[in-house]
């Protein structure tokens, strides 16, 4: 049995009373659908590809006997035989975004730096976090996404898709070009630096939306304790939306006021996220309450 | 625009599990017919609830969830 004419045959139920011609698609995409979508497109006489991606042919199985399931799952079978792959309908969509994140010249570009450098856990969170910032660049709601993370890669999945939304890997990319050829270049120094800014996301402090006020001036304030104690006299805040953004500078200009020897060093904008650089010397420690 | 690809909607996913001996046990879970004590594995060897399934591919069966990294996974073996 040819499994491509077997579902031509059985699209044929699903797209009668058409004007136009779908069964002479060339090499289509066959779409399952279990009544609904089909029927309702039928009865108002619109074409049927309207509601399915270029070059779909709708299967409906809500309009086939008993008989003609078997043979549809037959034909499917056989179908899974040839390399045809079954997909839940907008998954096509997602594989599509995923493949674009990872071909974008620049997220390509430091996933291969990278790769040698990293476990493959760490390389597979690594992707996972590239398509996520990818999506939020795109202005797409990635709270799902960020939560496959978390959930596949625990709390350090969720330290690297931070660090990867806010350019750190991009830094230690760039950093690595610069100085891998040099002959001080120390393969895995590199790869203990790049897992401290994994552990310890040593620099950075990310504002989580969710946290209260007090909770976010104490969580500045036992980050910049922790820095100073390892004698890092700085720390970058990284915010993203515009009650967040205003939440940490107003608690970052409060400290500022209270502990003069807190400086901010920079304070920017950048991609809908806010970035305060914030430098103190290291008996700041003792001091801040 | 992914090639050799047959889409499903939601409804109709019963229809295509049970054309691949499939079936969902009284948890959710995505089990063989045969035997519905037995779970159906992602690759990773993850169970898949009926409501994560995102599809089939050959490779004696591969079952596939619907989360980030399983579907960069699969995006690698369509390739």
């Amino acid at each position: 049995m040819d499994w491509a004419a077997a579902l031509a045959k059985f699209a044929k139920k699903a797209i009668s009373g058409l004007s136009i011609s779908l069964i002479k698609i060339d090499k289509p995409n066959f779409y399952i659908v279990n009544g609904g979508n089909v029927g309702s497109i039928v009865s108002k006489g619109k074409p049927a590809h309207k509601k399915f991606p270029p070059k779909s042919l709708p299967v409906d199985i809500s309009l086939l006997s008993k008989e003609e399931r078997l043979l549809l799952q037959k034909a499917l079978k056989e179908a899974l035989d040839n390399e045809q792959t079954f997909l839940l309908e907008d998954t096509p969509g997602e594989i599509d975004g995923i493949r674009e994140s990872q071909a974008e010249p620049d997220n390509k570009e430091l996933l291969t730096i990278l790769q040698p450098f990293l476990s493959s856990t760490d390389f597979a969170a690594l992707r996972a976090a590239v398509v996520l910032r990818y999506m939020r660049k795109k202005g797409l709601d990635v709270i799902k996404l960020k939560g496959d993370i978390v959930h596949k890669y625990g709390d350090r999945g969720a330290k690297m898709a931070n660090l990867c939304s806010a350019g750190y890997f991009d830094d230690a990319a760039k950093q690595l070009k610069t100085f891998r050829s040099s002959p001080k270049f120390n393969a895995d120094e590199f790869r203990k630096k790049l897992d401290d800014l994994i552990s310890q996301s040593a620099f950075a402090l990310f504002v989580q939306n969710d946290w209260p006020r007090l909770r976010t001036r104490n969580e500045i304030i036992t980050r910049i304790r922790i820095n100073a104690g390892y004698g890092i006299h700085q720390v970058v805040l990284h915010a993203i939306g515009e009650d967040n953004m205003e939440k940490v500078r107003e608690i970052t200009d409060a400290l500022i006021a209270k502990y003069p020897e807190i400086n901010k060093a920079h304070d920017d904008t950048i991609a809908g996220e806010a970035r305060i650089h914030l430098v103190f010397p290291s008996k700041i420690a003792q001091k801040l309450k | 625009m992914l090639n050799n690809v047959i889409s499903f909607d939601k409804a109709s996913r019963e229809f295509v599990l049970d054309s691949f001996d499939k079936a969902v046990d009284s948890e959710g879970f995505i089990v063989e017919k045969s035997n519905l004590k037995q779970r159906v594995l992602t690759p990773e060897g993850e169970e898949i609830r009926f409501e994560d399934f995102a599809g089939i591919k050959k490779g004696s069966l591969l079952f596939f969830k619907r989360d980030l990294p399983s579907l960069i996974k699969l995006s690698d073996l369509m390739e």
